[in-house]
């Protein structure tokens, strides 16, 4: 027994001396550091549709003003570009985009179908219809005016541009048209809530399981260089757990006193079990690892794979169980599942 | 002497073909799996359905073609649900319930107010929360009444300065069926103002094209990290052996490329038949077999091969040697855009993305592999 001590305490010194091992067990409280040091991120809660407009004149100028008014909730954004919109509607910044081409004004007053709109949307877009209701009801608010006094230069002699103009926002603003009466709430702040997104439990879980590959992968070496021929097969897989425990235990402790520190909230004799528990699940699994892939160099080629095939399918950065629940059963088979 | 070495290095590449072919085949199913559900991962879209309850105790034609003429409007259907109430009360129950979002209460004479210019209002309630599902709604009720809103005022401005100019009754009723049937086909025809354009953000490919080609690249790269060890397999005596035999280094690294590059396009050949029989049968993937598909494995091959060879040479481990190889294989996969589209990466990728070597590879995927 004291003897198996003795090669855990020589196998740690050996890890710890290595500096890939050092760097790994860092990353942990390096990370926890450098989330605190980073500004967090303020999330806002407001719906951007975009608005590019070919060649603005005073028509168009009337409508921007309109539109971009509201900056909480349902806002529009002017893109300087029609690339910009694209780019922007495409990833996601912008819920939709409306690109309004040169003479639209003369094309909606006239009541023209054959020059349109485009509405840009991507698979993400969901208030669509909703930016097209609120846009087409700005300008039919201020081009009516136009469309008015059109027919009227039509069908009646004389001007009437001014006139009718000025009667249109009397009968808009004195409530002698269709309007509905609200009750309760309907306004919404946006309130900037603070969110720090970064999983550093997550992150904990995942380097302690690359540790526990490492350490297979240190005992393999060591068999390819036949250090454990003369041992019994029992010896080998003891020797086989103390190599895995020698690189885990560093990350292990490291790990819970970042996180002990990181949320002080947490209770330390239920992480303390949680860690233990995980542990041994990382060197259950690491020696089903190494019962798959016996040889060193199969298993060193195949490492890679395993680290990335943990990092896409286990919840560190993106959980994609939640998309794709078929895949819960394959993320099963990596540890990081667990934590 | 350099023909036995070529047929010795490809005797000794087939031990390593079965473990080879478990891993492409366990990442090839898992990579599949992924690109066919591409869309799901890249636009995390979860709209959530809003309820509304209406209370319309009007029931006239023109009441009933006015609801199901709102209700049938992409706008509402997109995002409501419409819940039929008898009354108020359980309406408000409804409400406070959180069951409905609003409720509307639409008063009984509705359309006889709207045409005789009363304009009795509809009543909207929402609850006290205040939260963006009723600022949404309130948004779209308030665009739509706006319509009808913008549409009367329009047309009593013209009507109003009709009767101040001497016309007669006749051409009165002519002004105003006019006006109201101009206005009436302006918003009902407000559709066809717009056309709608959706957009990838992986650009001219869809996601899922964009993630079939990025599969290929990765699945062939980082199955080539197991080739590290046959790479370095040789020590020193066998080189100073070759090199008594007449055979040096370039040529025992010549020798080597060609079994891996093997190996590599007849894999490449399996997952391209591959993936154009099932596009060839179920539609999925659009990938084409043709010329171009086959000479691009070639070059892809070759390219991949040669990378893993001149990692072979460092002088560092053999762990390290594959660690630094699939390293890279990540960073030109990220700079890329095959893992993380161009459009989504952070700022400072964004800008050399195009001109990453990642990038190029996946375009002249793209362009070989589809029509």
């Amino acid at each position: 027994m004291i003897s198996y001590i003795r090669a855990l305490e020589i196998l740690i010194k050996r890890a710890l001396c290595k500096p890939f091992t050092a760097i790994l067990v860092l990353l942990i409280p390096l990370s926890a550091i450098l989330i605190q040091l980073i500004p967090q991120n303020d999330m806002s809660t407001t719906i951007e549709t975009g608005i590019y407009i070919e060649n603005p004149d005073s028509y168009t100028d009337a409508l921007t003003d309109k539109l971009t008014k509201e900056k909480e909730g349902f806002v529009f954004v002017i893109c300087e570009s029609k690339k910009e919109l694209i780019n922007k509607v495409s990833s996601g910044i912008l819920d939709c985009g409306f690109a309004l081409p040169d003479g639209y004004a003369d094309t909606f007053i006239n009541g023209k179908t054959n020059d349109k709109l485009t509405m840009y949307t991507s698979p993400s877009s969901m208030f669509q219809y909703i930016a097209m209701e609120k846009l087409y009801g700005c300008m039919l608010e201020i081009y009516a005016p136009f469309i008015t006094s059109q027919y009227l230069s039509e069908n009646f002699d004389g001007a009437y541009d001014d006139d009718i103009a000025k009667r249109f926002q009397t009968y808009l603003n004195d409530n002698s048209v269709f309007t509905i009466n609200l009750t309760g709430n309907h306004h919404f702040t946006a309130s900037k809530q603070k969110l720090n997104t970064f999983p550093i439990y997550e992150l904990t879980g995942l380097l302690i399981f690359i540790c526990s590959l490492f350490g297979v992968l240190n005992y393999l070496r060591d068999e390819s260089r036949h250090s454990y021929d003369s041992l019994s097969n029992e010896k080998k897989h003891i020797y086989c757990i103390i190599n895995i425990a020698a690189e885990v235990l560093p990350a292990a402790i490291i790990g819970y006193i970042t996180l002990m520190i990181y949320d002080s909230s947490i209770n330390a004799f239920k992480l303390l079990l949680h860690m233990l528990l995980y542990m041994l699940i990382c060197i259950l699994y690491s020696l089903l690892y190494r019962l798959l892939f016996r040889k060193y160099t199969v298993y060193q080629a195949v490492l890679p794979i395993i680290i990335t095939l943990a990092l896409l399918l286990t919840p560190t950065f993106i959980n994609v169980t939640e998309y794709i629940p078929a895949l819960k059963y394959l993320s099963m088979l990596f540890a990081p599942y667990f934590f | 002497m350099f023909a036995k070495l070529i047929i010795s290095d490809f005797k000794r590449i087939r031990q390593l073909m079965i473990p080879f072919a478990i891993l492409f085949a366990a990442l090839l199913l898992i990579m599949i799996t992924l690109v066919r559900n591409a869309d799901k991962l890249v636009y995390q879209n979860k709209s959530e359905t809003v309820n509304i309850g209406i209370i319309m105790q009007a029931d006239s034609e023109y009441s009933n073609s006015a609801y199901n003429m709102i209700s049938n409007m992409d706008s509402y259907k997109s995002i409501c649900n419409f819940i039929d109430i008898e009354s108020r009360d359980e309406g408000m129950e409804l409400l406070d319930n959180g069951s409905v979002n609003a409720l509307i209460i639409v008063p009984d004479n509705i359309v006889s107010s709207i045409m005789d210019g009363t304009n009795t209002p509809v009543e909207v309630i929402y609850p006290e929360d205040g939260s963006l599902q009723t600022f949404i709604l309130n948004e779209l009720f308030v665009s739509t009444s706006s319509l009808l809103g913008t549409s009367q005022a329009a047309i009593y401005s013209v009507l109003s300065l009709c009767r101040e100019l001497d016309i007669s009754e006749n051409d009165f009723q002519q002004a105003s069926a006019a006006i109201n049937n101009l206005f009436l086909n302006h918003v009902l025809s407000r559709t066809d103002l717009f056309k709608s354009e959706t957009l990838n953000v992986t650009g001219s490919y869809t996601v899922i094209e964009h993630y079939t080609a990025a599969l290929i690249f990765l699945l062939l790269s980082l199955c080539s990290i197991m080739f590290m060890s046959f790479f370095r397999s040789h020590n020193q005596a066998v080189v100073n052996l070759l090199k008594a035999n007449g055979i040096n280094r370039f040529q025992t690294a010549l020798s080597q490329f060609l079994s891996v590059w093997s190996v590599l396009y007849l894999f490449y050949l399996v997952i391209y038949i591959l993936l154009g029989t099932v596009s060839k049968l179920h539609g999925f993937f659009s990938v084409s077999i043709n010329i171009k598909g086959l000479v691009l494995g070639i070059l892809l091959s070759a390219m991949i091969a040669i990378t893993a060879a001149i990692v072979s040479r460092l002088p560092v481990s053999l762990a390290g040697c594959s660690l630094l190889l699939f390293l890279l294989i990540l960073m030109t996969a990220y700079t890329g855009g095959l893992i993380v589209p161009e459009l989504l990466l952070p700022k400072i990728f964004k800008n050399i993305c195009p001109y990453t070597p990642g990038n190029t590879i996946l375009r002249f995927i793209c362009e070989c592999i589809y029509q």
